[in-house]
């Protein structure tokens, strides 16, 4: 999956010598919380997230009560920026932001900013692989990891003319070698199916067995 | 004034193929239940009509009627059947399947008509109730989406506020996201998580979009909910909407396969449930709804141990009608007890010989009691 499909476009951007008071402002006008700090050829030359503001302002426990907002948001912004291309992979930037922690990357092209990419746009990206939108049923097999697995899964289905809307595949923790196959099918009724990969040996995880 | 009850043996023709779990046959054992019990007579009866295109295109687009239309006379290419959801084991082409839909839809606008011309202020009309199709494409055993179709014809044609209430064991999707953005229909649909069952969206989050913010409710009970924790959570949760929203009118789906004995979910309702449901419906409709109420079907797929007997509490409800106990009408039983291959029940109540108990009762009951909490919370 591209960087591009999940990146949201139109960034909300402020310059360094603006104030803390303006990001504040944009922040809450437009529900964000991470604008990148662009110069006049819109290269990315700093972050300011709510966080950082934060920070910056005394706290509501604290007797100070003389704020002053009108600070350049120079002083505050993160430097040294992450940043990425349109054309990376979203897997491979989801990386980045679980390594470093991160709550929003930019995406440059020419060194120029051309969109940003949330912890939120990351978590969309993972909702529409799930296929957690459409409407189908869920099953889940337990298979042992040799070749041909989802051929025969695959070739089930097409025996009973069942579209498959999503496929995940991982680990399965407590059997080495294993993996769980977690297939959304466009079906209201998942029993044909479960009954024909049961009959062609496959462990279908009932998750509702009665014990 | 007298509720109705919209019927005739026509409908029975939304049929995809012999082997489909929807069967509408459940209808005319429902009806014909009713009848030999003595609860329901021939004056109470009205047929359906046809709906007209226009009304389908109040929530359906000009693109997927068409292809409903030649899908009827099996024209359209494989291309164009998965499009438009034409293709698949849950709701397969048929012959004549707009003509055949459009009387389905029709039933169901039927029953509003009666209503908002003041015929009568509670309608039956269990032909209906196909909550998961799409704007644009078949889903779910459902083509045309009647109970969709009904709220937007009451809210355009008679400017009504319409609570939606959906107490099917699967989302009511197709409703839900017809109205997502509008506060004019309320939707409130109380289901199985969608883990795994189908159509596996009704979280507890969706909320509806922007000006239908708030307006949509779901409540997703834990598979193998029982009668006291479903009740609970259903009538706390329903009361409080209906008394937020005030609505104009109650359109319901009531689907019926919730229950133990049905062979698609893995919820744990008995005829308890299915007594007190549509009563209390009912009641919610006097309060706050000015006795306005129009009772659509919905799922059920064991159809000779669990539909006709649960779906006729829907008609006694309406009526004021206690639920009757006992022996089932004789006339009923030689009928159709000697065509079912499953053990046929001869008492309105189910017997639970076959009932298990479920060891995990307190777990799921507590969580159910955490999603209503958050339901709650959303309402303030």
């Amino acid at each position: 999956m591209l960087v591009k499909t999940v990146m949201t476009e139109n960034v909300k951007t402020l310059k360094e010598t603006d104030t803390i008071e303006s990001a504040i402002t944009m922040m809450n006008a437009y529900n964000i919380r991470h604008i990148p700090i662009v110069d006049d050829e819109r290269h990315v030359v700093g972050l300011v997230t709510d966080k950082d503001i934060n920070l910056a302002l005394p706290s509501i426990l604290s007797k100070e009560t003389n704020v002053t907002m009108d600070h350049d948001l120079k002083e505050i912004m993160k430097k040294n920026i992450i940043s990425t291309s349109e054309y990376d992979f979203v897997e491979e930037l989801a990386v980045d932001f679980h390594q470093f922690d991160l709550g929003a990357v930019p995406v440059v092209k020419n060194r120029k900013l051309i969109g940003i990419v949330t912890q939120t746009d990351i978590m969309s990206a993972f909702i529409e692989i799930t296929g957690m939108k459409h409407p189908g049923s869920i099953i889940e097999i337990d298979v042992f990891d040799k070749p041909g697995i989802v051929h025969d899964i695959g070739h089930t289905m097409k025996e009973l003319n069942t579209r498959i809307v999503s496929i995940t595949i991982y680990d399965n923790r407590e059997k080495p070698n294993h993996k769980v196959v977690v297939l959304k099918i466009n079906a209201m009724n998942p029993q044909r199916v479960i009954e024909a990969l049961v009959d062609k040996g496959f462990d279908v995880v009932n998750p509702y067995r009665m014990e | 004034m007298k509720p109705l009850y919209v019927y005739s043996e026509e409908l029975l023709k939304y049929r995809f193929n012999d082997t489909h779990p929807f069967n509408q046959m459940r209808l005319k054992m429902t009806t014909d239940l009713l009848k030999s019990a003595g609860f329901l007579n021939d004056s109470d009866i009205v047929g359906p009509r046809v709906a007209t295109e226009d009304e389908i295109k109040l929530v359906h687009t000009e693109d997927f009627v068409e292809a409903v239309k030649r899908a009827g006379h099996f024209e359209l290419s494989e291309e164009e059947l998965i499009n438009f959801g034409l293709n698949t084991e849950d709701t397969p082409q048929f012959e004549n399947m707009h003509e055949k839909c459009s009387m389905l839809v029709g039933a169901t606008l039927r029953a509003v008509d009666l209503i908002m011309n003041g015929r009568a202020k509670k309608v039956t009309s269990l032909a209906g109730g196909l909550h998961h199709g799409f704007t644009g494409k078949a889903s779910g055993f459902c083509v045309y989406n009647d109970a969709a179709i009904a709220c937007e014809y009451l809210r355009q044609k008679f400017n009504q506020r319409v609570l939606y209430i959906d107490t099917d064991a699967h989302h009511g999707d197709g409703v839900q996201f017809t109205f997502y953005d509008n506060k004019d229909i309320m939707t409130y649909s109380i289901h199985e998580t969608g883990r795994y069952l189908f159509p596996g969206t009704g979280l507890v989050t969706e909320r509806g979009v922007d000006n239908g913010f708030g307006f949509s409710v779901n409540l997703p009970v834990d598979a193998f909910t029982e009668d006291d924790s479903y009740l609970e959570v259903f009538k706390e949760s329903l009361e409080r909407t209906a008394e937020i929203f005030q609505p104009d009118i109650i359109v319901s789906v009531n689907g019926v396969d919730a229950h133990y004995r049905d062979p698609m979910t893995h919820l744990s309702l008995t005829s308890k449930s299915y007594e007190e449901i549509p009563r209390f419906v009912n009641d919610i409709a006097d309060k706050y709804a000015h006795g306005k109420w129009l009772a659509l079907g919905g799922g059920g797929y064991n159809i000779w141990q669990v539909v006709p007997r649960s779906w006729a509490q829907v008609w006694l409800a309406m009526n004021n009608i206690e639920a009757p106990k006992g022996r089932l009408p004789e006339e009923f039983l030689s009928e159709y007890k000697p065509l079912s291959k499953l053990e046929f029940p001869e008492n309105w109540e189910d017997d639970l010989s076959d009932y298990m108990e479920i060891p995990r009762r307190p777990e799921i009951t507590e969580k159910n009691q955490l999603v209503l909490d958050r339901i709650l919370m959303y309402l303030e």
